[in-house]
């Protein structure tokens, strides 16, 4: 609008003509006016060519982080995976103590129903054969995540030997994983090309990995044993952890709900929640 | 065309005298201060809990997951949103030299605002047990408040929108002052940020964010409370107040301007830097680090502002009271803004993701900031709604001290504690329980600072309380001044 007023303008000089009673000092030009002298600002004042260099070298940083900040190296890698063996140990000692003194598994492998009289090692049998014929590829024959597709993978194939990390999966979360796939990897839905009870085979046959005291037919992989992928890939790290509380069962149900047909465990056992410790574990 | 344009110009012209009543401003006072008090009850109880875990121990509606977010949300709508009504209604009409649009509006946002506030915080502590998705929690951080709240509110700001926006344009100065543009950033991405971030995705089963989207939705709402809401409308507050009560001209308009529009373009990318090693795309969370570190632009125009404005004026610190405020809060707002940027970097992150360490940075923004400069702005407004000189600035001091000190122990118990903590779960030799233990000394030490904190909020609301109630007759402008101890600089 051609009538405002602007206070840069070359009579930015003029005083308003009433003098606000909070007052500004006489001046003789140094300042501006707003709001007929309800606020002042300096005149002539620039924006530092400090902040100027500041910012610009900022902004170039910026772009420069954007474009090749995966190159740069961490400075220091926080994700400690493991520790020694005598620390895992003494963990795991005091964890038994506290937590697992009389604990019991949240499911077993003998919890689930199963067609017909298929008892466990059948499961476990059967699992293996689909796994074998579906998911060998990028799981590897050692189950260590080192199939031959795994080298051109990232992130890199799960090892289904990894104790720890298999005894924190809930039924449902396996479940979910198999049928619908995990988003942001390579695992693939197979709800579509599995049925159902093959699914469920294939969920014991994992679980009796990590396993120890129902190690059965060629699922009984000692871990100390595995070693060297497919394609003479990187050995995944040995799984250096017996379970945890003596019982790789344990795992933990966070809601079994029967999905698909597919039982989960019985209700009354599933629900053998500790009162505490689990979730530390 | 412009230097014609601006040739012509005529600086502003002074309108008659008006006489302000601000009956707005003050409802919109007492109902923050109200809010401040209890929420600020609410805060300390929720930190005694990490030293006295048994505190209200059955008692679910006392439970800690229940008053942790009607602290949080209760001190950003119900005091920090309250207090810049209060103070935009203050302000804006002696910015624009015209009168309020309308006091009855005001007085109905403010009261349909808290309305909402209350709703929504008896929903969040549910003394019920009540489980509708339409009263409960909605259960995401910084998006609590239930639907029926959020439609309160949301109904609430519109009408503070339409309000400000009417006396905008009856404004009798046509130049806009740096205050003018960061109330109105704040008026509108405040409506712009809230619905969308309170979009109802709990409750329609399509047509919703789900997922990851929702949560990159949640964040991009959750940053934006802090970045395009209490930001915008803390720095209109503090652009106004500074040199208002040190009687000095704002250093340049020029930086403030830059400051305002780098802060709207920058501030909106930020979200994502809360899910950095969290389950959204990688070149997403490079995106927030980048754009993160760009908020050095808004953040040193505005310090720089700050710091030039107050240039020979030092000396004032020690008894004007609303510059105490303004600039402990800018020597905050500094810190907090190196502190966020680099805790944006994924090196960091690692360290202090999901410690105490947040808690701290949080506070920082909220209380050290941006309740620092209502604390300012209400010191300068309040004697002046009243037409009284402030009631005790004995009391003021105290409350400086309470609020400045006490934050200091709060928050640097909850860097060192949670760094600490942070590097304690990176080891995984260290079982979780143990971690716990540890912070026993840090969360003492947050619970005896907020402590300190809720004294200053008590001492403020009486000394607001009595400076309001104290019969005196109507003072001038003069000898509020007086009072203040700047007769000197009034030099009117």
């Amino acid at each position: 609008m051609a009538q405002d007023t602007h206070p840069t303008g070359d009579n930015e000089g003029t005083k308003p003509e009433i003098v606000d009673p909070a007052g500004v000092e006489e001046d003789d030009g140094r300042i501006h006016y707003y709001s007929g002298g309800e606020v002042t600002e300096l005149a002539q004042t620039r924006v530092s060519p400090v902040l100027w260099i500041f910012w610009s070298f900022l902004i170039v940083a910026a772009i420069g982080y954007f474009l090749f900040g995966g190159a740069v190296p961490a400075i220091h890698r926080f994700r400690v995976a493991g520790g020694s063996a005598a620390n895992i140990q003494n963990l795991q000692s005091q964890l038994q103590a506290n937590y697992g003194a009389n604990s019991q598994p949240m499911v077993q492998l003998t919890d689930f129903e199963r067609p017909g009289n298929q008892t466990v090692d059948q499961a476990v049998t059967a699992g293996s054969d689909v796994y074998q014929n579906n998911c060998i590829g990028c799981h590897g024959p050692n189950q260590d995540g080192n199939g031959f597709n795994a080298a051109a993978l990232n992130p890199k194939p799960r090892n289904l030997h990894d104790a720890p990390f298999m005894q924190s999966m809930s039924y449902q979360r396996i479940l979910t994983s198999i049928s619908k796939g995990v988003p942001g990897t390579a695992m693939p839905r197979w709800e579509n090309t599995l049925t159902k009870g093959q699914i469920q085979d294939v969920i014991i046959y994992v679980l009796s990995l990590t396993d120890f005291s129902k190690q059965t037919g060629d699922s009984a992989m000692d871990p100390s044993t595995v070693s060297g992928g497919a394609n003479g890939s990187q050995p995944s790290p040995a799984p250096a952890t017996p379970p945890i509380g003596g019982n790789a069962a344990a795992h933990t149900v966070t809601s079994p709900q029967p999905i698909g047909g597919l039982t989960a465990p019985k209700p009354g056992q599933a629900h053998k929640l500790k009162p505490s410790g689990t979730a530390a574990i | 065309m412009a230097v014609q344009q601006i040739s012509n110009m005529q600086p502003s012209a002074r309108p008659d005298r008006i006489v302000h009543d601000d009956l707005a401003a003050k409802v919109a006072m007492w109902c923050a201060i109200g809010f401040l008090c209890l929420f600020g009850i609410l805060g300390i109880i929720a930190s005694i809990k990490f030293v006295m875990p048994t505190l209200f121990y059955g008692q679910n509606w006392m439970a800690w997951p229940r008053i942790r977010p009607a602290h949080v949300q209760g001190m950003i709508f119900g005091w920090l949103l309250c207090i810049y009504m209060s103070l935009f209604y203050y302000m804006i009409p002696r910015l624009t030299g015209t009168k309020l649009f309308s006091d009855k509006i005001g007085i109905f946002t403010v009261l349909f605002w808290s309305l909402g506030v209350l709703v929504g915080t008896v929903g969040l502590i549910n003394p019920t047990d009540s489980l509708s998705p339409w009263w409960m929690t909605k259960g995401k951080e910084y998006e609590e408040y239930n639907p029926i709240s959020n439609a309160i509110l949301f109904t609430a700001w519109c009408s503070l929108i339409y309000n400000m926006m009417q006396t905008f344009v009856r404004r009798r100065y046509t130049q806009m002052y740096a205050a003018l543009w960061y109330a109105m950033g704040c008026l509108l991405w405040t409506a712009f940020v809230y619905m969308i971030g309170n979009w109802p995705s709990q409750l329609l089963p399509d047509h919703a964010f789900k997922g990851i989207n929702d949560a990159n939705v949640n964040w991009f709402y959750g940053h934006s409370v802090v970045g395009l809401i209490a930001t915008p409308g803390g720095l209109a507050i503090a652009y106004y107040i500074l040199p208002k009560a040190t009687n000095a001209p704002l250093y340049s308009h020029k930086l403030s301007l830059i400051g305002f529009w780098t802060l709207g373009a920058i501030y909106i990318w930020n979200g994502a830097h809360h899910m950095i090693y969290g389950p959204i795309p990688y070149w997403l969370q490079t995106v927030a680090t980048v754009f993160s570190f760009l908020l050095f632009i808004p953040v040193f125009s505005v310090i720089t502002n700050f710091f030039g404005t107050i240039r020979g004026e030092w000396h004032q610190l020690r008894n004007n009271i609303p510059m105490k405020f303004i600039m402990a809060g800018t020597v905050f707002y500094l810190l907090v803004c190196i502190q966020g940027p680099l805790q944006a970097l994924r090196d960091l992150n690692a360290v202090v993701h999901f410690t105490d360490w947040v808690i701290g940075h949080a506070h920082m923004a909220l209380f050290g900031t941006f309740t620092f400069f209502a604390y300012g702005g209400a010191y300068y407004a309040v004697p002046r709604m009243y037409k009284k000189p402030l009631y005790s600035e004995h009391i003021a001091d105290w409350q400086f001290w309470l609020s400045f000190l006490g934050f200091l122990v709060f928050s640097v118990a909850l860097w060192v504690g949670g760094f600490v903590q942070g590097l304690q779960w990176n080891n995984p030799n260290i079982p979780f329980i143990q971690t716990v233990n540890d912070m026993a000394p840090y969360w003492q030490a947050r619970a005896g600072g907020g402590s300190m904190m809720l004294l200053g909020m008590i001492l403020f609301a009486f000394n607001m309380y009595k400076t309001a109630t104290v019969p005196a007759p109507p003072a001038t402008e003069a000898e509020i001044r007086t009072s203040e101890g700047r007769a000197v600089a009034a030099n009117a």
